[in-house]
């Protein structure tokens, strides 16, 4: 092989071909996203098994241990405590706490292993 | 070559995309908790045996004089009901030919009859539990989904499930005399 040998220039089609090959690449992770992006429908709730009505995150989301003591909203008129099954080996609390009219205030939630 | 290299693998990557998108469709489309497991039926242990109710709410009235009835305990509060709920909807082969009651455990009365409703639950006896205050009083009972298996107007067992067709399964061999 000769040491002049150069790489032939590259043809004005090259990039054409990169960028059709690009499309395609890009067109191809759309599918799989939009593919695989559906969730199935699940029960899993918004903490465990529970449907609460704050979930963490959310500034009213406070926690078990606030939630069945009641600390941090003393002027809550109740609270609504119940237990559900996620799966055969984990369970939930899920606490609630509400004011009139059973607007609910705070929320909080544990799971726990059976 | 480097590009029908690069078509190939391009190719074989979709099709890897299109099998797994295959399968995740297949799954998806499997009924959710047809035919259950064992696993997914736990006894309660800690439940009044033998205890007949002060007061059977009035819905439920009809489950009392029954030679064995169930009484289902759900809660709005829990999604796990609200998928045994979809499956007594749309599975009624599971109740069928059963003395099979409804109590819905709700913080509040409108909450209960929207989940009744929501659920198409009024077909069978259903009673809105508010703060779950008859289960509580009467059994102990603040968890679900849950079951209570009478016989004659008198709980002979209990149990914690996850899936309609399994509690079904498990709750008819509860034949012990009380």
């Amino acid at each position: 092989m000769s040491d002049t040998d150069e790489r032939p220039p590259e043809r004005s089609g090259g990039k054409t071909r990169r960028r059709i090959l690009g499309t395609i690449g890009a067109g191809g992770l759309a599918t799989a996203a939009a593919v695989f992006g559906r969730s199935a429908p699940a029960f899993a709730g918004n903490y465990g098994c529970c449907n609460l009505a704050f979930t963490p995150g959310s500034s009213r989301y406070i926690g078990w241990s606030s939630c069945t003591s009641y600390r941090l909203c003393p002027n809550c008129l109740g609270k609504y405590i119940w237990y559900c099954s996620k799966s055969p080996s984990m369970d939930c609390g899920c606490c609630e706490l509400y004011s009139g009219n059973y607007n609910w205030q705070y929320s909080g939630a544990t799971c726990y292993y059976a | 070559m480097m590009y029908l290299f690069g078509f190939v693998l391009l190719l074989l990557t979709g099709a890897v995309v299109v099998l797994f998108a295959m399968l995740g469709e297949l799954s998806s489309r499997v009924t959710p908790g047809s035919g259950g497991s064992p696993e997914d039926v736990r006894p309660l242990l800690d439940v009044p045996v033998g205890r007949a109710p002060e007061r059977w709410p009035g819905p439920l009235a009809e489950l009392a004089g029954a030679e064995q009835a169930v009484a289902l305990v759900l809660s709005t509060a829990c999604t796990s009901c609200a998928k045994v709920a979809g499956q007594l909807r749309d599975q009624p082969e599971l109740v069928a030919g059963q003395h099979i009651g409804v109590v819905i455990s709700t913080a509040d009365r409108q909450r209960g009859d929207e989940f009744v409703a929501q659920h198409g639950l009024a077909r069978l006896p259903s009673y809105v539990d508010e703060q779950g205050e008859w289960v509580v009083r009467e059994f102990g009972i603040n968890t679900s989904p849950s079951a209570l298996v009478f016989q004659r107007g008198r709980l002979v067992s209990a149990f914690v499930f996850t899936d309609a067709a399994a509690l079904r399964a498990a709750a008819h061999p509860a034949k012990e005399a009380v």
